[in-house]
């Protein structure tokens, strides 16, 4: 890739001890790769659990990380998805009907009940998707990375990833469409 | 001058990435153009903006104060243990080459051109924090 890494500058200053530089690091990148742990594994605990094991693999490779190869981000990302992967096969090991989801008891006003299962509802449709799809969907709708480095997370093609998206994509709105049909009936 | 796009173009686009802000960059205006002039694509667009829309309900907690805080202050360590360590093997290869110095010297200088060595304060240093 010959773009230059956005995070190049932060991670020169994480190698020379810049402890300022660990929270911006933490402050950036944390909420993100959070997101795709608790996305992908669907559940809270282990999603920061990912989350901890990716920075510790960060920190060891910060200093040594040399830029131009690939982003840093882009690899942060491929370490996550491989981690939540080796989860969720051994989760599969175990009988679970379902993922574990966190119930909150908190006193809901009716918007909120209805937004939370609206959250829900996409959850159950994405976690349904082909394991493929769902990265893709993951990697590209909610992390908002390039097409260049979703493609490069995935070891896929920019062309491959386009039809794991589409058809993703076109399963999540049968589904929708089917769940709508089913609540006018 | 943007490059005219073709209507499957178009289609597979917002098919795969959805609403055009979406798209990558370079096909953005393109796929603009498209939409403002063919009713079709705009229907598409609309279609593929909705799954936006209904996809982005589902949100996830941001992390807590408290695990941020555990993140940087396990970097922390991993610095000190690794200033132990560096320290560590200074010292025992000072003592090492000390001992082999002491040594040759003593045979062949005699006992006043022996090296001083490291100052052992810094030792101590390392060793007290964390």
């Amino acid at each position: 890739m010959s773009e230059a890494d956005p995070d190049a500058a932060l991670l020169a200053r994480m190698a020379q001890g810049e402890e300022g530089a660990v929270r911006q690091f933490v402050g950036a990148k944390l909420p993100r790769l959070l997101a795709l742990a608790s996305r992908l594994l669907r559940d809270r605990a282990e999603a920061e659990d990912v989350a901890q094991e990716v920075f510790v693999r960060a920190w060891r490779q910060a200093g040594r990380w040399r830029s131009g190869q690939a982003r840093f981000d882009t690899w942060l990302h491929l370490v996550t998805l491989n981690l939540c992967r080796d989860r969720l096969r051994r989760r599969r090991g175990v009988v679970m009907a379902d993922p574990p989801e966190q119930a909150d008891t908190a006193p809901l006003a009716d918007a909120a009940l209805a937004a939370q299962a609206q959250a829900r509802a996409v959850a159950a449709a994405v976690a349904a998707l082909p394991e493929r799809q769902r990265e893709a969907i993951v990697l590209v709708h909610y992390q908002e990375l390039g097409n260049i480095e979703a493609a490069a997370v995935l070891g896929v093609s920019v062309e491959a990833l386009e039809s794991l998206l589409a058809r993703g994509r076109r399963a999540l709105r049968q589904r929708f469409a089917q769940e709508e049909g089913a609540d006018h009936d | 001058m943007t490059e005219p796009m073709s209507r499957e173009r178009f289609d597979a686009l917002a098919q795969a990435y959805g609403g055009i802000e979406r798209w990558p960059a370079p096909e953005r205006a393109a796929g603009w153009h498209l939409a403002a002039a063919d009713p079709a694509c705009a229907r598409a667009l609309a279609e593929a903006e909705a799954l936006d829309l209904r996809l982005d309900a589902w949100t996830v907690p941001p992390p807590t104060p408290a695990m941020r805080q555990r993140l940087v202050a396990a970097r922390r360590r991993g610095w000190i243990v690794r200033a132990r360590l560096w320290w560590s093997a200074i010292g025992v290869g000072t003592v090492l080459a000390g001992a082999v110095a002491g040594l040759g010297a003593a045979v062949a200088l005699g006992p006043e051109r022996v090296g001083p060595g490291l100052d052992a304060s810094v030792f101590e240093s390392a060793g007290e924090e964390g």
